[in-house]
């Protein structure tokens, strides 16, 4: 959940030192990058794959590609949505592979560990039933509660574009829970 | 739909959110659905809001600094994704009994080392591949299962998706005193592992120990789980000795770099990704081929085709003549060279080369093969349909079919074709309007349809062959056999394709040609027209060119200022100064024009600059006036500073403001080029059809401010602190008026009475005035003072008239 208190996913801070840092061969540096967001890392992966073992996966896998594609990381820019896109072409990848994962009676109660009542099991098929960019959307405004701004900045829209979009995965999701 | 979602997400502020807040509260439609997406959004961040406590994440990203740690140094890098990827291999029915067997050996191994006693330190594995004995120290878990078994296995077995941990508790407390630094000395000394089970051991634990939903979660939350973690890492530091198909998975497995590794999102295609893999089931073949270099840098091998390849390396009794390994290709080149009787002693050598080679063959990836010209290459797929192969120079008895028998068709067809052709009168050919010769091409010659008298030629050489050869050259391509023939001679060509229009009536290619000769004659037909219309046109302009007007005028809009180039034509042969002079003329029959309606300005209160008042500024202004508008033509940027006020005429010598000018020719002076001026008498008989005069005029622009309004009182900054104004909207007998027009006039806020009739808005404190019409109804005003948080009004509205 976002935390009002933290600083903005956008906002570099300190990030483009530790990038350089670690793209000169700091593994402290990269660490304490890897380390800083890995919670909305998480959620960000727990979202997108639905599943613990999956975001796990994903999670895992995500860290080590950042690892190796430091490189790539925007000059002056913050880590957090270079790493949020990351893991989403990561589950992209993962669900081009495996068409399976896109299923949604894969997201199951037991794939999230916890109980789950009807209407949340609803909501979870419905949800599991979206592309992974329209999880990854709904994601970051509605569960991280992102404002629109950053979301933009996150997945490169304009803030149209993220309202308009928003608003048909929220129509969408109640179609799909009345389906 | 978008202003509900921002709503929701708590985006919208001020008179947004406010005007949202009143459309809900006034459409129910809008209001179950906010209340849906709300109840999905909150459930979904209920299912959602699981997060791993910090030991969970800790753990995990201890595994990646790890990960990255051992990448960095050049160290086997511990493996913890393959666990989350197992590899699924194919198990025969046949390989079950035994693989049985060794599961239940492997597990009394296991548990037998688990609570037997202690021991200082792991034994070594036993060279067979078999389970070991692992003596081990009390409360000390086993190594987890690894499938590290040699690659000489012939079934390549499965990477247990859970590694097989028979006692949690155990494990965590190996899982403790297990740390980084042991996991890069074991990763050194790889001699220095705990005892492993083979991989078919270890297939069937994991198929019998722990299945997939039962296993304890890898990298869960509990707490039991991690420790074996960090076991399977410290028993897996040796990753090249492991088979190459346990380990193919982790590098093949890879994602997409190009799309994973990019920063940018990628759109998810919909369907399009499943072909993918169907292309890579059709290359199979190609890794069959060739097992000893497996193709390591695809990107998405997955795990089907390896299985397919698998399946190839198992030995199949039933193929007699085939070697081991490549039973495949080679019984696809034995028909090549074996059905042969006489055959050639080449043939026989290689053939005995590929029987002395063949037990070598079977394992050739062997670096100490021999030296000798290896079988395999000379009995390639490929060479085989090379002709050298088969015209070889030891066979004098049998001539190359196809080689010898295409020249003699050639032969034959150019001899037939012209025999027929000078059999034929010639002149009845020539004199059929229909044939169109010259369009028959010699690439045309296969596809023409032979008469009945020619076509026996070439299959009764193809007949005469033996059979296999007829086999042979019949399986190759009647058009590789045209190719290979020689170009016919050009005078050949003509006399071919007669016969072919000739026998037929008139055939689709005439038909076409006629058409096309039609169309290009009424093409040129067309064109012959259209140069007569444009030459006529041309020769009407040039003749009526001495009846036109001198000026021709073209009335426009007002506002629409054309700017036209001011064409003269010259004649040639003039001096420049007989051209100075005509210009000069020009000049002046230009500025005496008469205006056709001159538009003077309006008298201006403001200052303006004063007109001339003497005789010589009057002069000079006129003088100025007649150059400006003679140049205007020329130059018209000059004409801005130099234009006077108003343009004074002659006659009077005073401005007269408001009056068209009168047609009476002007005084005018011309500016000499030295700046003297000139002056020149103009007379009445030299302009008698010039009406226009240019009179330059100056005109300002001033802006007169009127007073300030008079300030209203400020109004409550937001739209917090306004009252509601609700009401309902009823006709005369008490019926609500759905969809009537309720306007704030002071504030211009129109809004429409729902169902009910009733209408909210909020808009500042005070007086306000409402008009309220509806369709049938008569309009009404009413006056409604807002104060407090909300006001209640009723207003009827009477029938129209």
């Amino acid at each position: 959940m976002h935390d009002p208190l933290r600083r903005p996913w956008t906002e570099p801070g300190r990030d483009p030192q530790h990038v350089y840092d670690a793209q000169r061969g700091d593994l402290a540096a990269l660490f304490t990058l890897l380390r800083e967001y890995r919670r909305e890392l998480w959620s960000v992966c727990f979202a997108l794959t639905l599943d613990r073992t999956r975001a796990e996966r994903l999670f895992h896998e995500t860290l080590l590609r950042a690892a190796k594609n430091l490189r790539s990381v925007p000059n002056g820019a913050a880590f957090l949505p270079w790493l949020v896109r990351l893991a989403a072409n990561g589950a992209t990848s993962s669900q081009r592979r495996d068409p399976a994962l896109k299923d949604p009676a894969s997201s199951d109660r037991t794939a999230l560990g916890t109980e789950l009542t009807a209407e949340q099991s609803r909501a979870l098929h419905a949800f599991a039933g979206l592309a992974g960019q329209d999880r990854l959307l709904f994601a970051l405004a509605a569960i991280e509660r992102l404002p629109y701004s950053e979301i933009g900045a996150i997945t490169r829209r304009e803030n149209n574009a993220v309202i308009h979009e928003l608003a048909q995965v929220r129509a969408r999701l109640a179609h799909g829970e009345a389906a | 739909m978008q202003q509900l979602s921002a709503f929701i997400d708590s985006a919208l502020s001020g008179v947004s959110r406010e005007l949202v807040t009143r459309h809900l509260a006034a459409c129910g439609a809008c209001r179950d659905k906010h209340a849906a997406w709300k109840a999905a959004d909150e459930s979904l961040r209920q299912a959602l809001a699981w997060t791993p406590n910090e030991r969970t994440l800790e753990g995990w990203s201890s595994r990646v600094e790890m990960c990255i740690t051992a990448e960095r140094k050049g160290l086997p890098v511990p493996e913890f994704t393959p666990t989350l990827l197992p590899v699924i291999a194919p198990v025969t029915p046949t390989s079950l009994p035994r693989m049985r067997e060794l599961l239940e050996s492997a597990r009394g191994t296991m548990f037998s080392h688990a609570r037997g006693p202690a021991a200082a330190k792991p034994a070594e594995p036993s060279a067979a591949g078999t389970p070991s004995e692992a003596p081990r120290p009390a409360g000390q878990a086993p190594e987890p299962v690894r499938a590290s078994a040699p690659s000489e296995q012939s079934e390549p077995a499965p990477e247990p998706a859970h590694d097989a941990m028979p006692d949690p508790p155990v494990a965590a407390a190996e899982a403790e005193a297990a740390t980084e630094t042991e996991i890069i000395a074991e990763a050194e000394n790889p001699t220095a592992q705990a005892p492993e089970l083979d991989a078919e051991t270890a297939a069937i634990a994991a198929d019998d120990s722990a299945s997939p939903g039962e296993a304890a979660p890898l990298f869960g939350e509990d707490t039991q789980a991690e420790p074996e973690l960090e076991a399977a890492g410290v028993a897996e530091p040796d990753i090249e000795d492991r088979p190459e198909l346990v380990t193919e998975p982790e590098v093949e497995a890879e994602p997409e770099p190009d799309i994973e590794d990019r920063p940018e999102l990628v759109t998810e295609p919909e369907e399009e990704t499943e072909p993918e893999l169907e292309p890579r089931l059709q290359l199979e073949p190609v890794f069959v081929a060739e097992p000893e270099a497996p193709d390591e840098d695809e990107p998405e091998i997955v795990a089907g085709p390896r299985l397919q390849i698998e399946s190839v390396f198992v030995p199949e009794p039933e193929t007699p003549t085939v070697p081991v390994s490549f039973a495949g290709p080679r019984l696809q080149i034995e028909p090549v060279f074996v059905p042969e009787p006489e055959a050639p002693t080449e043939a026989v050598r290689v053939s005995d080369v590929y029987a002395e080679q063949q037990t070598e063959l079977a394992f050739v990836p062997e670096p100490d093969a021999p030296a000798e010209p290896d079988p395999v290459l000379v009995a390639e797929p490929d060479t085989r349909d090379e002709p050298e192969m088969v015209a070889e120079p030891e066979t004098p008895a049998e001539p190359e079919p196809v080689l010898v028998a295409e020249p003699e068709l050639q032969i034959e067809l150019a001899f037939v074709a012209e025999q027929e052709a000078l059999a034929e009168p010639v002149p009845e050919f020539v004199s059929e309007p229909e044939t169109h010769v010259p369009s028959v091409s010699r690439q045309e010659l296969p596809v023409p349809t032979p008469s009945p008298a020619r076509e026996p030629e070439p299959v009764a050489v193809s007949e005469s062959r033996p059979a296999n050869r007829s086999s042979h050259a019949t399986d190759r391509d009647p058009f590789l056999l045209l190719k290979d023939l020689k170009p016919l001679p050009e005078w050949s060509v003509p006399e071919l394709a007669m016969p072919v229009a000739e026998g037929a009536t008139p055939s689709r290619e005439g038909a076409h040609e006629s058409a096309v000769m039609d169309a290009k004659q009424a093409r040129r037909r067309r064109d012959i027209r259209s140069l007569l219309v444009a030459c006529s046109v041309l020769l009407i302009v040039v003749l009526t060119s001495a009846y036109m007007p001198e000026v021709i005028r073209i009335p426009l809009p007002e506002r629409w200022r054309l700017r036209l180039p001011r064409v003269e034509f010259v004649r040639r042969g003039p001096t420049p100064a007989e051209d100075a002079a005509s210009a000069r003329a020009a000049a002046l029959r230009l500025a005496a024009r008469q205006p056709v309606v001159p538009e003077l300005v309006p008298p201006d209160p403001s200052p303006a600059p004063v007109a001339p008042r003497t005789s010589q500024d009057s002069a000079a202004a006129s003088s100025a006036n007649v150059v400006t508008g003679a140049e205007a033509t020329l130059a018209p940027a000059a004409t801005a500073d130099a234009a006077p006020t108003v343009a004074p005429t002659a006659a009077s010598g005073t401005p007269e403001r408001g009056v068209p000018a009168t047609p009476t020719p002007a005084r005018t002076t011309l500016a000499s080029p030295t700046g003297s001026p000139a002056p020149v008498e103009a007379t009445p008989a030299l302009v008698p059809d010039s009406p226009a005069t240019i009179i330059p005029v100056r005109i300002t622009k001033s802006v007169r401010l009127s007073n300030p309004p008079a300030r209203k009182p400020p109004e409550p900054e937001g739209d917090e602190q306004w009252p509601l104004l609700c009401g309902e909207v009823i006709d005369s007998e008490g019926r609500p008026v759905e969809g009537a027009r309720v306007q704030l006039v002071s504030f211009s806020l129109t809004v429409r009475t729902d169902r009910r009739g009733r209408f909210c808005v909020a808009c500042p404190p005070g007086v306000r005035s409402l008009r309220v019409e509806a369709t049938g109804l008569r309009v009404v005003n009413r006056t409604v003072e807002l104060s407090g948080e909300m006001v209640e009004t009723r207003i009827a509205l009477p029938p129209a008239r």
